[in-house]
């Protein structure tokens, strides 16, 4: 099908920018307009090139694209102007996956460590070789009667999570850690406990007012590409249904600093870091003095009456969540009123609000801002998310009869995920022995808090006897490793996908190959294949199956999908869903919600059971409250151009961020003498690490932010910022390196890549989600 | 409180496209027009004893102008592509470009210029006449044209003036003089086997006599700079910017010190203060500031002028 | 805003001559940088070079204080300086208005550059010649949308022929207040903003002049 501007625009209305496309929509024109997307021309034949169509795997969003080849050689990762939630747009780091594609430090071939563990000394091995030698030591541990012996864990995943947890409970081992949750553990334990789904889908495309906490979409929301691009229609004059023409819609965030998405919001307003809970508390309470709530509603959909939820806000009047957050208590109260009378309106919150010690009572406070005004998965409102279920191919292997000791489920019975942070101490403290420790697209040493801990448990022999790391870069962990697996990246793998739809009508989404897989790397499913086989016995039959085969069988349940083709037409397409299909909205009304009442709990039983308050609250974060003067909260966040530890070897990337100052509030910066680019420590209880200053108006006089993603000492020498030869002559050019001082070059700022601001992170939970507080860590300062 | 405060947190990096060696070559092409001019001047001044003046320029000049353009060549991308410019067919090449002319300029010029000099030396002093005539409005323009090369710089505030063009020509005379009274200097002590004490004594008094006339050009040189500053002064925003740069900023060393201070203001006052003025040691000293002071004013319009970001 | 009835194109209509150009609406913008990797990609721009980029300031002082971004590219403009100052015509406005360079032809001297008020421009330092936006001309002339605004998160880039009343380009400069960089030097641009911050748009804001890096040519 040929996309041209105007089909392009018909898909999605919303998009009218602006009063002149009125014309442009109505189809009045029959003027020539440029293709708007998922085309390329050869640069030097001029002719168009054929695009395979593929999701996106750098970051969570996955987004669709198009891969574009010329003589054996992917030029080009474009967008998929036919993929209903992404709709033809990309952001920087899909693009970049060209680079991450051909970096020339890529890991291409099964490796094995020579001399000591971390010292860097690694010799090719054959496939061959691999197989046989992980495969003799599983069958060891099966031998030994302790196959939990065996332990694997991957990144946050959602794409292989089943299959890699299929392959290790067929072994027998109940050690799978692979759901780990997007925007932290806690986000997600509060919306189970309330509402009985992972998370929410704010329909902002569709909205008129968008209350933000501690969320950054323009630079960092998991669903990114798809959600920003709504984002901006809704604060664009916009064609709404048949043909009206409505206003912008408000914009109001809160965050501890000036971000791209406050920093363009119609209103910013700074807050103590972690206590967004009482400002919504607050605002909850004034809407219900006002009667602004949505009685009906409430008591309908929720298992809590609106007279005694409104005696439990009684405590939290804008005057107290003024004296805890810094937020003027007339503005808390005007905002909750536009939030009431503004229909349909959303709020939105990430991971400021939610790392934090407090995070889930602060996600369940936000939550009921939406549940009372009843802006309840509504056009426009706080959504639940639309997608496919996969199946597991039968025969599913039994999940292992032995608990896991290293689950969350042990410690944190409500958390809805497995704790990844957790795993490796937990391993230190004895709990569990290991034989033979996995890692899958993971990198814990740089991921986790107080990495420096955890690469000593990584080093320790006795603790991790044989670790066996299937990657595609030297990351900081698989320098520690015994064997590297050479990992085909997304770009070259085969894999469904089924994001959470914006248009609310569920969709798959396929991730194909752009080009075979470099060198001799393998896709993760079929080394698990190939694995399972060699060990053999009850093992090898869980696994009678190819890559595509399974793929297959897990969609075979989508009817009109297998009607239209199943995988081929994935092949073909890249993405499909049921045109005829309307937008999914007030789904509950039928089938109620997922939890024990079949309604949203704002009183969760559940809670109370292990001890917490059944009811939103506001939870001071403990080591807040004994903050001295010249201490300083720290906050992290993320990069527009980057994910966490994945994106720095992307030198389109890198080149834009490489650096990570800790930024400062101007005042403050002249209270303890600090200039632009003066070199500081920034000290917590258990690390320091060292950076410059950038000074900006924009951040809460008592917070210090500093960005993820930098500081890499492995990963490969772009991710380092060095320059050197390689067939890329543009590997030469890397002018990030450059430190030397003289009349045309800059101030040195130290390494050209920036620090890694993990190691001064103390590992600390939120007591009912488990989730790591990242933004809790507080510091002081000093100059070098 | 400044209400409009900014914090610059993301930009592309800042170029500048034309580099030392331009400003360089702008400083040879100077210096050769300068010795030619003077030359001229000698000759045509028709004073008998200023025709060894004569003569030194008339090699001087050419030779500059050999050396100049080496200096294009290496900062060029493509220095073999060079040939581009020597087409002089009208698809081609583009009339409007101050670059055209100077390639034709460069062309003219050196020709003129060594047929001059065959003259002077061979004493066809008609001959040298017509060619002097001919080449004074050519070393004028030679040098007149990397002032418009410079002043047609749209973007940039310090070239973007129509002074530019004169004040290139003036500090080129000022550097010319200057080099050619240290030759004269150089000549006279080294070069005077076989010559009379009246003759020496005559030479002594032409170098003398040069200083003074170094000493005018310096003063309308100092003008035209002074001019130029006032109106960047007061002109745009981004004019202010650079006069800023060179007043006190990151050029003020270049422009005021070396320069204005060091090859204007001393040499001026070593030119006219009788003990240097008459002393071979006090003018060479003059002189030498005065080209160091003049290489100055070339980087810091060069270099300053684009140390404006544009973006 | 009238609807005209769709009339089947007149001759006149046929000869009348396009003029591509682009619009970049700053109310859509937030400030990914897609755009400028999606020209690195498509073009292969090298490291330490941007045909687009992405120039993101903060202003005020806090707590009121935003952030205002401004991407920029080559304005194509309709009077280039760039053009008029090339000795050997090797960089040129085609018909459309786009400003090329002919490759084979620049000798490198490099004064485009120095002219370019806005500088956009730079020498590859792999293929040692002059280069810049040519708005995706390669595209362009097989009917596709320049790659930067094909991949806009915001949907903040429009491009189009301008004379061409139908556009998209058109209609939206004939219903919003647009502005250029520098206006007042003539160049013309052809790069058009809304809602552009007047700080953002001013070079030296921001920037201690003294201690500005700056880079050699190549
Ligand atoms: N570009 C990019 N996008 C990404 C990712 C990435 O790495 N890079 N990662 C993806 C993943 S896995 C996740 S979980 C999401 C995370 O997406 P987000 O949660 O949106 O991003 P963060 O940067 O973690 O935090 C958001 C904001 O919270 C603010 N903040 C911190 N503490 C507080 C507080 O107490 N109160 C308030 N109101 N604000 C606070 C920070 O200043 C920050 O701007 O992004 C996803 N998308
Ligand atoms: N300081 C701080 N730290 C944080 C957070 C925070 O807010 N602040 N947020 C936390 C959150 S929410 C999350 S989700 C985690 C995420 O942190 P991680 O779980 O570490 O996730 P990723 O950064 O996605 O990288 C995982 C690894 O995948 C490997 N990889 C394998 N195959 C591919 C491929 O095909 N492509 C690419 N690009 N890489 C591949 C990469 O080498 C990389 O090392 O970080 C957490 N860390
Ligand atoms: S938001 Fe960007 S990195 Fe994430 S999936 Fe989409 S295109 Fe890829
Ligand atoms: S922006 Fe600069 S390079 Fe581009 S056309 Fe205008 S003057 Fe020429
Ligand atoms: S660098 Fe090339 S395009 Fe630019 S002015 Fe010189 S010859 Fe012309
Ligand atoms: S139009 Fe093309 S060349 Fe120009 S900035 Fe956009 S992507 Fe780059
Ligand atoms: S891609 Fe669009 S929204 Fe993103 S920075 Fe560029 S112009 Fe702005
Ligand atoms: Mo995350």
């Amino acid at each position: 099908m040929k996309f041209n501007r105007r089909t392009f625009l018909k898909l999605g209305a919303a998009g009218a920018a602006s009063l002149g496309l009125e014309k442009a929509l109505t189809g009045s024109s029959d003027a020539m307009e440029l293709i708007m997307g998922g085309a390329e021309v050869s640069r030097t034949t001029g002719k168009h090139l054929k695009p395979v169509p593929s999701t996106c795997l750098n970051c969570y969003a996955r987004c669709g694209n198009y891969g574009f080849n010329a003589y054996g050689t992917l030029i080009k990762i474009g967008p998929n102007p036919e993929h209903p939630n992404s709709r033809g747009r990309m952001c920087a780091k899909g693009q970049a996956a060209l680079n991450l594609l051909y970096d020339p430090d890529r890991i291409l071939y099964p490796m094995k460590r020579v001399g000591p563990r971390g010292e860097g000394k690694w010799e090719r091995i054959s496939w061959e070789e691999a197989y046989s030698s992980i495969a003799e030591k599983m069958k060891g541990i099966l031998e030994g009667g302790n196959p939990e012996e065996f332990v694997f864990q991957s990144d946050r995943d959602i794409t292989t999570a089943d299959f890699i947890e299929r392959f290790v409970h067929a072994f027998g081992s109940p050690n799978a850690f692979v759901h780990h949750p997007l925007g932290g553990a806690n986000k997600q334990t509060a919306q189970r406990l309330t509402w009985g789904e992972d998370y929410e889908i704010p329909d902002v495309a569709n909205t008129e007012y968008m209350l933000i906490f501690g969320s950054n979409p323009f630079e960092a929301h998991y669903l990114r590409t798809s959600f920003v691009q709504r984002m901006t229609e809704a604060r664009s004059l916009r064609y709404v249904g048949s043909d009206l023409l409505r206003a912008k819609a408000k914009m109001v965030t809160f965050d501890v600093r000036l971000t791209q998405t406050s920093g363009r919001s119609d209103e910013w307003h700074p807050i103590v870091p972690g206590t967004d809970g009482v400002v919504a508390l607050a605002m909850c309470h004034v809407i219900m003095e006002e009667g602004l709530e949505d009685r009906s509603f409430l008591r309908k959909w929720t298992n809590y009456s609106p007279e005694k939820l409104k005696k439990h806000l009684k405590q939290y009047t804008p005057k107290v969540a003024e004296e805890i957050s810094g937020v003027q208590a007339s503005e808390i109260a005007r905002i909750a009123k536009e939030f009431a009378v503004s229909k349909p309106a959303t709020t939105i919150s990430t991971g400021g609000a939610t790392k934090h010690h407090n995070g889930v009572y602060t996600e369940r406070c936000i939550a009921l801002l939406n549940i009372i005004t009843g802006n309840i998965d509504n056009r426009g409102g706080y959504c639940l998310p639309k997608s496919f279920t996969f199946r597991e191919p039968a025969p599913v292997p039994p999940v292992p009869r032995r608990k896991s000791k290293l689950s969350s489920s042990a410690t944190y019975p409500l958390a809805g995920t497995e704790l990844h942070h957790r795993v490796l101490p937990l391993i230190k403290e004895g709990r569990q022995t290991v034989k033979l420790y996995m890692t899958y697209q993971h990198n814990p040493v740089y991921a986790h808090p107080e990495g420096k801990m955890i690469a000593q448990i990584l080093k320790d022999e006795d603790l991790i006897p044989f670790y066996v790391c299937i990657d595609s870069f030297m990351t900081e962990s698989a320098a520690l490793s015994d064997l590297i697996l050479p990992s085909a990246t997304f770009v070259e793998r085969l894999e469904l996908e089924t994001p959470p739809a914006f248009e609310m009508v569920p969709f798959v989404s396929l991730r194909q190959p752009m080009v075979p897989p470099l060198g001799e790397s393998v896709q993760i499913s079929n080394i698990l294949i190939e694995l399972a086989h060699r060990i053999g016995g009850k093992m090898s039959s869980y696994f009678d199956f190819t890559t595509e085969e399974y793929l297959r069988q897990r969609i075979a349940h989508i009817r009109p999908l297998t009607k239209s083709g199943g995988l081929s037409f994935l092949k073909k397409n890249g993405v499909f869903y049921d045109q005829s299909m309307k937008p999914q909205y007030d789904t509950y009304k039928k089938k109620g919600f997922n939890t024990p009442s079949g309604k949203i709990e704002i009183y969760s039983s559940r809670m109370e059971a292990q001890g917490f308050h059944p009811l939103p609250i506001y939870d001071p974060i403990p080591t807040h409250q004994s903050i001295k003067s010249g201490e300083f909260y720290m906050i992290i966040h993320q990069w527009m151009v980057h994910t966490h530890d994945r994106t720095a070897n992307c030198m389109w990337l890198s080149e834009i961020i490489h650096e990570n100052p800790v930024y400062i509030n101007a005042k403050t910066a002249a209270k303890y003498n600090l200039e632009n680019h003066d070199r500081v420590k920034v000290i917590s209880k258990v690390g320091e690490i060292e950076t410059h200053v950038q000074i900006v108006e924009g951040i809460h006089p008592q917070v210090l932010a500093i960005g993820d993603s930098c500081g890499h000492w492995e990963f490969g020498r772009i991710a380092q910022a060095k320059a050197f030869k390689s067939n890329d002559p543009n590997t030469r050019l890397l002018w990030w390196e450059k430190k030397e001082s003289g009349f045309f070059a800059e101030e040195v700022r130290g390494k050209g890549n920036g620090v890694h601001p993990k190691p001064i992170i103390p590992i600390i939970s939120d007591p009912i989600g488990g989730g790591q507080c990242w933004m809790d860590t507080k510091v002081r300062i000093k100059k070098v | 409180m400044d209400p409009s405060n900014v914090n610059l947190l993301y930009n592309a990096p800042h170029q500048i496209p034309l580099g030392k060696l331009l400003a360089q070559y702008f400083y040879l092409t100077g210096l050769s027009a300068g010795s030619f001019v003077v030359s001229v001047i000698a000759v045509l001044g028709g004073k008998a004893e200023y025709k060894p003046l004569g003569k030194i320029g008339a090699v001087v000049a050419p030779l500059c102008l050999v050396l100049a353009p080496m200096n294009l060549l290496v900062e060029m991308a493509q220095p073999l592509r060079a040939w581009h410019l020597m087409t002089y067919l009208p698809g081609y090449i583009n009339l409007k470009s101050p670059i055209t002319y100077g390639v034709m300029l460069l062309t003219a010029y050196p020709i003129s210029a060594v047929i001059y000099g065959f003259f002077v030396y061979t004493g066809n002093m008609k001959m040298s006449k017509v060619f002097a005539i001919i080449g004074i409005p050519l070393a004028i323009a030679v040098h007149g044209y990397t002032g418009f090369i410079l002043a047609l710089g749209k973007g940039r505030a310090l070239w973007n003036t129509a002074l530019m063009p004169t004040l290139f020509i003036v500090s080129a005379m000022v550097s010319g003089i200057a080099l050619m009274i240290l030759i004269a200097i150089f000549r006279n002590v080294y070069f005077s086997e076989g010559k009379t004490p009246e003759e020496i004594e005559a030479d002594r008094e032409l170098i003398y006599g040069l200083g003074k006339f170094l000493g005018a050009v310096i003063i309308f040189d100092l003008f035209l700079v002074v001019n130029a500053i006032l109106v960047l002064l007061t002109s745009s925003k981004e004019a202010w910017h650079v006069a800023e740069l060179l007043m006190w900023g990151r050029f003020a060393f270049e422009f005021i010190g070396i320069e204005l201070v060091l090859g204007g203001i001393i040499p001026l006052i070593m030119v006219y203060y009788p003990k240097t003025a008459r002393s071979f040691v006090g003018l060479s000293f003059a002189s030498i500031f005065v080209m160091i002071g003049v290489y100055a004013m070339r980087f810091s319009v060069v270099i300053g002028g684009q140390s404006v970001p544009l973006h | 805003m009238s609807h005209k009835s769709s009339s089947p194109a007149s001759s006149s209509e046929e000869q009348r001559k396009v003029r591509y150009a682009m619009v970049i609406d700053l109310r859509r913008c937030v400030g990914c940088h897609s755009c400028s990797v999606a020209c690195k990609s498509e073009n292969e721009v090298p490291l330490g070079k941007f045909r687009s980029w992405v120039k993101v300031i903060e202003k005020g002082h806090y707590p009121d204080v935003s952030r205002q971004f401004l991407p920029a590219l080559c304005n194509n403009c309709e009077n280039p300086i760039c053009n008029r100052n090339c000795p050997v015509k090797a960089t040129y406005r085609r018909p459309d208005g786009i400003v090329q360079v002919n490759q084979h032809r620049c000798i490198g001297c490099m004064y485009c550059m120095a002219s370019c008020p806005y500088d956009v421009r730079y020498i590859n330092p792999l293929r040692k010649i002059i280069q810049k936006c040519f708005f995706c001309d390669h595209r362009v002339d097989k009917g596709l949308e320049p790659a930067c605004v094909e991949t806009c998160l915001g949907r903040a880039r429009i491009f189009g022929d301008i004379n061409n009343p139908e556009s998209e380009i058109a209609q939206v400069m004939a219903t919003n207040p647009v502005t250029t960089l520098k206006p007042a030097l003539g160049t013309d641009p052809q790069v058009y903003y809304i809602a552009a911050d007047y700080d953002a748009m001013d070079p030296a804001a921001g920037v201690d002049i003294n201690h500005i890096h700056f880079e050699e040519p190549y």
